[in-house]
């Protein structure tokens, strides 16, 4: 093993400059292109099982079939009760953003928000 | 013995609590310094071992898809650690720990994807970015600081023959 390595040389140190500069274009990008959510795609096991129009919903709490919560509240929808452990898709709070996501994994539950240009092709109620 | 670190590790991880000055999700990786340093200092099949060990814990503690997620992660990030510390000898540690939170996080979202059967979970991926390049880079440092004293004890237990 090499026991001479350094902590950082310059080679790397221009790496991670430019690590940091994508990484933050790309959250520039993602942010001017998000505007308001319209709609809202609740996924299970990657098939869509609720598609909510956010500008128009009114507030309510929807229960999926397995057993997930989903509150919708003044445009926005977040997770609020979930069987899972980790209870990360709650954490992720209330999203009202375009290209905003949260998921449960263990109940393999996505919401996922669009803004006005995207396509919605499924409506499942 | 290294497993046990690497266990403790993120069992201690687990009990920081993340959402106050952290997104979510997001971890520091410490447990990812046991698998850096076995990765450098004792080949592939030791840090592999470490990874499904830990992927064992988390299984138990946590659940199958904690499992899941922590081997996909870990695995990936096993395999890219062990090539920088084998074929890029002039690399720092920096870099390198930053390259391995890089392909962890990477790692666990095409787990997730794959799990959730949807790609709309990218919408992570520049939180994990992000969080990668700077929970790398303090784990990279840390691995720095920690490996003289980390190479002695290995020697050690070699010596005893036991490890």
């Amino acid at each position: 093993m090499n026991t001479d390595r350094k902590l950082i040389t310059k080679k790397d140190a221009v790496v991670i400059l430019i690590l940091i500069i994508i990484a933050l274009a790309a959250l520039l990008l993602i942010r001017l292109n998000s505007g308001n959510a319209v709609t809202a795609t609740v996924t299970v096991n990657g098939e869509v099982v609720k598609v909510i129009n956010l500008t128009e919903a009114e507030n309510e709490t929807i229960t999926l079939d397995n057993g997930i919560e989903i509150l919708v509240e003044n445009g926005k929808i977040g997770f609020l009760n979930s069987g899972c452990p980790d209870k990360i898709c709650i954490k992720s709070g209330m999203l009202s953003h375009s290209g905003e996501a949260a998921a449960c994994l263990p109940y393999r539950t996505v919401i996922s928000l669009e803004g006005a240009d995207g396509q919605v092709d499924t409506l499942t109620y | 013995m290294l497993s046990a670190v690497a266990v403790v590790l993120s069992y201690l991880e687990s009990l920081i609590p993340t959402t106050a000055f952290m997104p979510v999700g997001v971890k520091a990786g410490f447990s990812n310094i046991a698998t850096m340093f076995a990765a450098s200092a004792m080949g592939f099949v030791p840090a592999m071992a470490i990874t499904v060990i830990k992927a064992l814990f988390a299984g138990v503690t946590r659940g199958v898809t904690a499992m899941l997620m922590s081997f996909c992660g870990g695995a990936l990030s096993t395999v890219a650690m062990f090539i920088l510390f084998k074929y890029f000898k002039k690399m720092g540690y920096l870099l390198i720990g930053i390259i391995s939170a890089l392909t962890h996080n990477l790692g666990q979202l095409i787990a997730c994807a794959v799990l959730v059967q949807s790609g709309s979970v990218i919408g992570y991926a520049p939180v994990l970015i992000i969080s990668g390049i700077i929970t790398g880079a303090i784990t990279g440092s840390i691995l720095k600081a920690v490996i003289p004293a980390l190479l002695k004890i290995n020697e050690k237990a070699s010596f005893k023959g036991g490890n």
